[in-house]
């Protein structure tokens, strides 16, 4: 799966976590530039990535995501494990 | 002050896992009945030491729930006291250590434990305090009932400053962040010359998952 497509899904999940789309899916977009994207929500954003990509993060994944870039590079390297 | 008992203090080990999780319960009980963690992850007190113990088993640093983060007070062979530090944010990966703890409960607790916990956002954020990156952090004191008010929490964290500084690590102030209603421990603090520097406003929510429901931080220059 393509980097964009992969971008567009989040896209989507974020959207029905944080309720709003203030956001633009740039490679160096963190947490901390997004609305609502705390802690708590960051583990929600990452339930909806698991179920819809139908794999779990393991913690070494977990404590890599530093920004979008690394968790779409994260997301297809799993997909292609 | 009483009598100062002679303890040795060293670095905790997986082998201190259960005093450590022991000491993170009783510390967030600050005193009360209460534990935040078990309404959070709405399980019982048993299945939090299991997830505790998870989250502890893992190579973590730079956060609360990493062994490497406690030094244990020990006498007679046995511990008697737990206290944790880390520098906050100085660590493999350079995350906060909040998002160290979430990504630990993220990777061990059921999927259904982390959507109930969204139903206690308000509350959390509430009591959430941020820590500065570069400070010294303290969290979770404990010192068992029968070795209590023998000066124990002072020896540990002048060792865990000790061990701070000999990593070659700098940092400019030590941090604590605790319940305003503990008394006791705002106490303990101000006489070791930490100084109050951030509050938050009082939750006064009808079911307070928190033993207190206003938190402070306390800062010590270095």
């Amino acid at each position: 799966m393509g980097a964009e497509e992969i971008k567009n899904t989040i896209a989507e999940l974020l959207f029905k976590v944080l309720n709003h789309r203030n956001f633009e899916m740039r490679d160096d977009l963190t947490a901390p530039d997004v609305e609502g994207w705390d802690s708590l929500h960051h583990m929600q954003i990452l339930n909806e990535i698991e179920i819809h990509f139908g794999f779990k993060f393991k913690l070494k994944d977990l404590n890599k995501m530093k920004d979008m870039g690394s968790l779409v590079a994260i997301i297809q390297e799993r997909m292609s494990a | 002050m009483g009598e100062v008992l002679e303890v040795a203090i060293r670095n905790a080990t997986d082998q201190d896992i259960p005093f450590i999780v022991e000491t993170i319960i009783q510390a967030e009980r600050s005193g009360t009945q209460r534990c935040a963690l078990i309404q959070l992850f709405q399980c019982t007190e048993t299945e939090l030491r299991n997830y505790l113990t998870l989250f502890l088993k893992e190579e973590m640093t730079g956060c609360e729930w990493s062994v490497d983060s406690f030094m244990i007070a020990e006498y007679d062979g046995n511990p008697v006291g737990a206290f944790g530090a880390w520098i906050e944010g100085q660590n493999e990966w350079d995350l906060s250590s909040v998002m160290l703890k979430s990504n630990l409960m993220k990777a061990h607790l059921p999927i259904t434990v982390i959507q109930g916990m969204l139903n206690f956002q308000s509350q959390i954020v509430s009591v959430a305090i941020p820590r500065n990156k570069g400070a010294l952090q303290l969290e979770y004191a404990y010192v068992v009932p029968h070795a209590q008010g023998k000066g124990i929490v002072g020896k540990l964290i002048e060792h865990l400053v000790l061990r701070a500084e000999q990593s070659h690590s700098e940092f400019s102030a030590i941090e604590v962040q605790v319940f305003s209603d503990n008394r006791s421990a705002v106490r303990a603090y101000e006489k070791l010359g930490f100084v109050c520097t951030f509050e938050t406003e009082p939750n006064e929510v009808e079911n307070l998952i928190f033993p207190f429901n206003r938190k402070i931080k306390m800062t010590k220059s270095h």
